[in-house]
């Protein structure tokens, strides 16, 4: 147990240097997932877990100073739990949603932690100390990111399976059924956020046609975004070209153009 | 280049890369006071350094200038504000009586507007739809999946990292005003959003599983009707569909957060398993 938490734990820590490492993904629960069942020995378990969260959580990023939910973190830890304790994926996702508030809060430790060394930093500055102030913003980012959730990471793995086993062990089975049952309900939560993200009403026939396309015609999701993709082009090129066409007279339609 | 050239540009391509590198690092030591502010210096430090090479009292202000200063950007278009901000520290060298406040005031004016547009076109659409392509590989179990999203995402974001810095050192806040006029945003903007949409909508049918087991009749030597077989027969997924429609109605009407929502979906989904409603 304590190599698996030690492993598991500097995956987290390392993928939560993401913002680190140019806010590549590596701290989404696709990503994370998939790496913490890399180094447990299960990658299948990893990837459907971190590919289910990453739905859960696809309207939640962080943006500006809002503290969001960590769904990285989560899937990380809850891929750790599913494949320590056994319990498969399904249990997996639904104890991902208190771990990823609990991650979403540490980052505002973490960002405590990094003002300590930016106010260092800007002192060595003030002196043109730029060497200084170089390791100042290494030593911070490390300490206060890679530090602070190897530590979670670690911690809940270690002494949160066996609590995790015990827990499973006790549920009732029709109640773990109801609980996967619920969990495969989460995505929708993930979905409507995004929705109020990129939808208005314009726009919003473009969603029934990627529903639809899959619904009643089985299409695979690539080829779904490949069929838009095409529509969009031929849209733009139609509407240029008649835009051309149009040149001397005022446009009458109202498109956003 | 050759506008480069024409502004009398002292950073060599070579410089501007390796600010490109340093970038990478934009967001490690974010904070509350300031949020991308160190790492904003710590990318642009040997740039400075080099402008400045004559002049250490210019060297510091410029340094603290941008230590002291709130910064947030969508990481991915930051080249734009670091390249526009290195040519006017370059004027700011250049000249004895330079308004270092014009240097701030870009910067803050940047920040909004960008991010809007970095946003969109990064968080909201090329992430889903580097999702939407990877998720079936994923949902097999295949370490392709998160692979394929990795490079889908990473590759565009990568190169828009170096362009932006580029064109924001050559052409300055000029570059916003071409974009602006051209259209060309306005134009991707809508191609993102289209696309993303539809991705949404296909992985609306896939990605939520629900479905309900009730069954009515069948009472004597008839076989009971199975709810689900109807709800198919007039639109399949239809449920899903309609979870998802009420989740974006709440949130969007912002009576619910999405965390009360995503336990109230666990708690409910749980008592209807459990009475037999769905599963």
């Amino acid at each position: 147990m304590f190599v698996s938490a030690l492993l598991a734990g500097l995956v987290v820590g390392l993928c939560k240097m993401d913002y680190f490492f140019g806010y590549c993904m590596l701290n989404r629960p696709i990503v994370e997932g998939a790496l913490v069942g890399l180094v447990l020995g299960d990658v299948a378990t990893g990837t459907i877990i971190g590919a289910t969260l990453e739905i859960v959580f696809l309207g939640s990023f962080p943006i500006g100073a809002a503290v969001s939910p960590d769904g990285g973190t989560a899937a990380g830890i809850s891929t750790a739990f599913a494949i320590l304790t056994g319990a498969g994926a399904g249990i997996g996702t639904t104890f991902a949603v208190p771990l990823a508030l609990i991650g979403g809060f540490a980052y505002v430790l973490c960002k405590f932690i990094n003002n300590i060394f930016a106010e260092a930093m800007k002192s060595q500055l003030s002196h043109g100390n730029d060497g200084a102030a170089r390791a100042l913003f290494w030593a911070g980012s490390w300490i206060g990111t890679f530090g602070l959730y190897f530590l979670i990471g670690f911690t809940a793995v270690f002494f949160g399976s066996t609590a995790m086993e015990a827990a499973v062990a006790a549920i009732p089975t029709n109640v773990i059924n109801a609980l996967n049952a619920a969990g495969n309900l989460l995505p929708a939560v993930g979905f409507g956020l995004l929705l109020t993200m990129v939808m208005d009403k314009q726009l919003a026939p473009w969603f029934f046609v990627g529903f639809i396309f899959t619904a009643y015609l089985g299409m695979p999701t690539i080829a779904v975004t490949l069929l838009a993709t095409a529509a969009v082009l031929l849209i733009i090129n139609a509407r240029g070209e008649k835009n051309a066409n149009l040149s001397t007279v005022d446009m009458e339609d109202d498109n956003e153009f | 280049m050759s506008s480069n050239e024409k502004r009398g540009g002292a950073l060599s391509n070579k410089d501007l890369a390796n600010t490109f590198r340093r970038a990478i690092h934009l967001n490690g030591m974010n904070d509350y006071p300031g949020q991308m502010h160190s790492g904003y210096t710590y990318a642009m430090m040997p740039a400075l350094k080099k402008i400045y090479k004559d002049d250490d009292k210019k060297l510091v202000d410029a340094y603290e200038r941008h230590m002291n200063e709130y910064f947030n950007v969508t990481p991915y278009v930051s080249g734009l504000p670091m390249g526009v901000t290195l040519a006017l520290e370059e004027q700011n060298a250049q000249s004895e009586d330079f308004d270092t406040s014009t240097i701030t005031g870009v910067k803050t004016a940047l920040m909004g507007p960008l991010s809007a547009v970095g946003d969109t076109i990064f968080h909201s659409t090329l992430r889903v739809v580097a999702v939407s392509v990877a998720i079936d590989l994923c949902m097999q179990g295949s370490f392709a999946g998160p692979v394929l999203f990795f490079l889908i995402f990473n590759i565009p974001q990568v190169i828009a990292r170096w362009w932006t810095l580029k064109m924001g050192y050559t052409m300055g806040t000029r570059f916003l005003d071409e974009a602006a006029s051209s259209g060309i945003m306005e134009k991707i903007s809508y191609a993102a959003s289209v696309i993303g949409l539809a991705a949404i909508g296909a992985m609306t049918a896939t990605n939520v599983a629900l479905t309900t087991p009730i069954t009515f009749g069948g009472a004597g030597d008839t076989d009971p009707t199975a709810l689900q077989a109807l709800l198919d027969g007039v639109m399949p997924k239809m449920l899903p569909l309609a979870l998802v429609l009420i989740c974006y109605a709440l949130l969007r009407s912002k009576k619910v957060g999405m965390v009360p929502m995503l336990f109230g979906i666990l708690a409910i989904g749980v008592v209807l398993s459990l009475l037999g409603i769905i599963g």
